[in-house]
């Protein structure tokens, strides 16, 4: 049983919302890759230099197996985005950092000042939940405004977005779906989306637990 | 050389730290740039900074362009995984390294830089 009205809508939106977070993706396996890169180095030079006892190898080799660890855990995180997953869920905190670290750059390079107030660890549907929220969030980086903040908040199974009145009703470049807010309506039976010109509220429902409770 | 190293990533940080001292140089950190920019406040001079792009607070390009009108001489070195394109809009020329980084050629650009300070 689809978690989403218009399965196809949905398909679309977390088509486009992929294609922008790649490069965060990318950015975030590969800063995990790095540490081994730079372990292994060290290793070979200081055996090499044979200034390496044999504590010191187990020591490095440790560290390489734990950060080996740390980037495939990492990594399968990170292929739940891509690959058509069963439903899961995963803390609103959690979420809300994740899509957010996902598409730090953007915001840096388009002026966008972000404060993320959530802290609540409300579960929630995670697939939806992280194109949706990377939506809203892509939607107010392509703001033409120049002073553009975001604040993020949390109460309950809401997640809401409020921005300064300066971005209110200016377009973006954006053409597809992510050009504006015509998706947010009955995309989904999980979350309801209510917009305006200087907020959005995403209300998700409980209903996925007990559809995990019956599988 | 005195080199700056602007890394969030603690393990990254303290492995290139240890990397670059066993080459001889002299580093200093920090895990973001507003730290880095107090660092290059001080009056002992930094020959070359290191940074990530993707930092808290302040990304590594407006870093860079911040650490110029500090001390117009610094060398910079942008290291990022993604793509170069975000060094174009710097008005000065920056050494750009993909990460993960390639250790050979890492170093062989920090020492054709230490080369042009001597």
């Amino acid at each position: 049983m689809s978690i989403v009205a218009d399965t196809v809508l949905f398909d679309q939106l977390r088509n486009e919302v992929i294609n922008r977070v790649m490069p965060g993706l990318r950015h975030k396996m590969l800063g995990k890759l790095q540490p081994i890169t730079l372990l292994s180095h060290v290793l070979s030079r200081k055996v090499h230099a044979g200034s390496a006892d044999a504590a010191y190898v187990q020591t490095q080799v440790d560290e390489i197996k734990l950060n080996a660890k740390i980037l495939t855990n990492a990594t399968q995180n990170l292929f739940t985005w891509i690959a058509q997953e069963s439903p899961f869920q995963l803390p609103a905190d959690e979420l809300v950092s994740e899509c957010l670290e996902l598409l730090k750059m953007e915001c840096y390079t388009n002026n966008l000042i972000i404060t993320n107030h959530v802290s609540t660890r409300q579960m929630l549907p995670a697939q939806e939940a992280r194109v949706l929220l990377c939506a809203g969030i892509i939607l107010m980086i392509d703001k033409q405004g120049t002073e553009k903040k975001l604040q993020i908040r949390a109460e309950g199974d809401s997640i809401q977005f409020s921005w300064n009145k300066a971005c209110a009703g200016t377009d973006t470049s954006n053409t597809g779906l992510l050009s504006n807010w015509d998706w947010a309506t009955n995309i989904s039976e999980q979350c309801e989306i209510v917009h305006s010109d200087v907020d959005a509220q995403f209300n998700f429902k409980t209903a996925l637990s007990e559809k995990e409770d019956a599988r | 050389m005195h080199i700056l190293i602007v890394e969030d990533d603690l393990d990254t940080r303290e492995i290139l730290s240890e990397l670059l001292q066993m080459q001889g140089h002299v580093i200093v950190t920090a895990s973001e740039a507003q730290h880095a920019l107090d660092i290059l406040r001080q009056p002992s001079a930094i020959d070359l900074l290191i940074t990530d792009v993707s930092l808290p607070g302040m990304s590594g390009i407006e870093l860079a362009k911040m650490s110029k009108a500090i001390q117009p001489s610094i060398g910079i070195m942008v290291c990022s995984g993604y793509g170069e394109q975000h060094c174009e809009a710097l008005p000065f020329p920056v050494e750009w390294s993909q990460k993960p980084l390639e250790m050979d050629a890492f170093l062989a650009a920090i020492e054709r830089f230490s080369g042009t300070r001597q």
